[in-house]
């Protein structure tokens, strides 16, 4: 059976990194269960970024120029095969989705043929706002009524409502129905850069913890709507320890990137294979 | 917020233009929509839902409306701002959690308002706009709770003159949306404002609490009213506190009690957070007070044993 992973993600969350090492692991390892079907079709994201991993470099930004869709294919020896599809690269555009109220023609027909989503977030970039509930106000008085409007300028949609907000947006636009959750498409949450996550939360170990704790209306959303089968919330290194731009990691250089990278389980064990995310996500 | 009108089509206000059906007025230039620009707009607005989206959200879901009454500059939209704010920081409303909400711009826009910013910077929310259009701004908010019932909410956001107005003239073009309001909520919010209940023009305040109950009270029927004390930081002197409930219990209509503030609690016998969590125990009441009166199903009079989607509604 086909299936298709619709892949979506802010700038920055770490798409790339992601596609590099699983692909790297695909190509290289002989004892994966999931072996590329054919080469992507668009190779040169591909390629400069195994060879920034190959020099212990951090992978560039995609350049927001970069309004192509890239998709690669795997099979298993069951000819199960999952193709991935990354909707306009860069990632700029899943902002103006939300902010426009409206999809163009190359999206709508992405979403319509996806019968399963994964969706990046760089979990220790969410910010959490620090609010009236948050943050009382002891004394009566210090809250201004009259410069209320002034301030406004800067304002743009919470991170935890815009999520929410383009997940209630692709499902309308899929045809599904949050009144009949068996329409909606599998849904995996990939909380990234797991590794800088963990540094400054020892505490949490399941990724689900995660996201309740950073965005607990997104998480609520989330786990009021999609059935426990069709969502998995899973954590992600992709590269186990933060590169440098300009200066090698010695470490890869002698090693190799194929030997660097995690991945969290629902459950919250570390696992070294990434290619076990792709058999997460492939539902029978 | 601003009232929304749009099409059918689920162009908005602003770009009703690019609809194939639209039907330029005089004096527009006429602009047929090319293929290119077809792009599929999402058919809620995501600020204040209007009437088109009412009637979908009712055809096919549980839906309640909780109507806010309250004069000017009470506190309706901050009390509102307060739920979401809640709801944002990981709340939930008794059993019920957040599961999507049709106008998170417009919940957002006002939770800005009560977010620290730079500098040690939070406001209020502005004073309400509004046209005198029949539909008042609403925000729509859909709650879960753990056995999987699903509720959906719209609480009404409207001008506090137009209240005034009502209370006094119901036939008053600004009276419009408080009718509407008046005849199609499930249940209300009476607003009492402890500042100006408190204040210099209390006795004035107090008259005018009164008419907007007696209004209110006409054709209610067996709707249920929660009297929120807004700005309960303030304290009310318990003379007035007490001629007040004498005149809106002296009605038979039972009113529960809820004191709500945007400040914290300084008593140190009672949690900071007391005047915050009774807005969330505030709408819980709301919820439970109108659990089976929403979408009323039509009764079927008789059960036919041969169809069997009648019998198995029936059941």
């Amino acid at each position: 059976m086909e299936q298709n992973i619709l892949v979506l993600g802010d700038s920055g969350t770490g798409k790339t990194h992601f596609a590099v090492q699983l692909f790297g692991r695909l190509f290289k390892s002989s004892k994966a269960i999931w072996k590329p079907k054919s080469t992507p079709e668009n190779l040169e994201i591909f390629k400069s970024g195994f060879d920034k991993l190959a020099k212990g470099l951090q992978i560039d930004h995609t350049p927001s120029a970069f309004h192509q869709d890239i998709a690669f294919h795997v099979v298993n020896q069951h000819n199960a095969e999952i193709n991935f599809t990354y909707p306009d690269y860069a990632g700029e555009q899943l902002r103006n989705v939300v902010n426009n109220r409206s999809l163009n023609k190359a999206w709508q027909d992405r979403i319509t043929a996806s019968t399963s989503w994964l969706l990046f977030i760089k979990i220790n970039d969410i910010k959490q706002v620090e609010d009236i509930i948050t943050r009382g106000m002891p004394e009566y008085g210090i809250i201004s009524k009259s410069r209320a409007v002034e301030e406004q300028g800067s304002f743009q949609i919470g991170d935890q409502a815009f999520y929410t907000e383009l997940l209630q947006m692709l499902i309308r636009i899929k045809g599904a129905s949050f009144l009949m959750a068996g329409t909606l498409p599998p849904l995996t949450i990939m909380l990234t850069c797991w590794d800088e996550y963990r540094t400054a939360h020892p505490g949490i170990q399941q990724p689900a913890d995660a996201l309740k704790d950073k965005m607990p209306m997104f998480y609520s959303f989330l786990t009021g709507n999609w059935p426990q089968g069709a969502l998995n919330i899973i954590g992600l290194s992709a590269t186990e320890r933060k590169l440098d731009q300009d200066t090698p990691d010695e470490d890869y250089l002698d090693n190799g990137p194929e030997n660097y990278g995690y991945w969290i389980t629902v459950d919250g064990r570390e696992e070294k294979d990434l290619t076990g995310i792709v058999s997460l996500i492939y539902h029978e | 917020m601003p009232e929304i009108t749009g099409c059918l089509h689920g162009y908005p206000a602003g770009s009703i233009g690019k609809c194939q059906f639209y039907k330029a007025g005089a004096g527009e230039p006429v602009k047929a929509a090319t293929a290119a620009e077809v792009a599929q707009l999402i058919p809620w607005a995501g600020i204040s839902l209007g009437q088109r989206d009412i009637a979908e959200l009712a055809a096919s879901r549980n839906l309640s409306v909780f109507g806010v009454i309250g004069m000017q500059n009470s506190g309706k939209t901050t009390l509102l701002t307060l739920l979401y704010c809640l709801l944002r920081q990981g709340h939930s409303i008794g059993d019920y959690q957040f599961s999507g909400s049709l106008t998170l711009p417009a919940w957002e826009t006002l939770a800005y308002y009560m977010t620290w910013k730079a500098g040690n910077y939070i406001t209020f929310p502005p004073h309400t706009p509004g046209s005198t259009g029949r539909i008042p701004g609403m925000l729509h908010l859909t709650l879960k709770n753990g056995r999987g019932h699903i509720r959906d909410i719209l609480i009404t956001d409207a001008k506090g003159e137009w209240f005034r107005d009502w209370s006094v003239n119901v036939d008053a073009e600004t009276a419009k949306s408080p009718t509407w309001i008046h005849e199609t909520s499930n249940a209300f919010v009476l607003v009492a404002d402890c500042d100006v209940l408190s204040g210099p023009d209390r006795g004035i305040a107090r008259d005018e609490l009164k008419n907007l109950f007696n209004r209110l009270k006409n054709g209610l029927g067996s709707r249920t009213v929660a009297l929120s004390w807004t700005k309960s930081d303030i304290v009310v002197r318990p003379a007035m506190k007490d001629n007040l409930m004498e005149h809106l219990q002296i009605q038979g209509i039972p009113l529960h009690q809820f004191m709500v503030s945007a400040y914290s609690q300084s008593d140190e016998h009672l949690p900071a957070d007391h005047w915050q969590q009774q807005v969330l125990d505030l709408f819980e009441y709301l919820l439970k007070e109108t659990e089976n009166k929403s979408m009323q199903l039509p009764v079927i009079g008789s059960k036919k044993p041969k169809d069997l989607f009648l019998s198995i509604r029936h059941e």
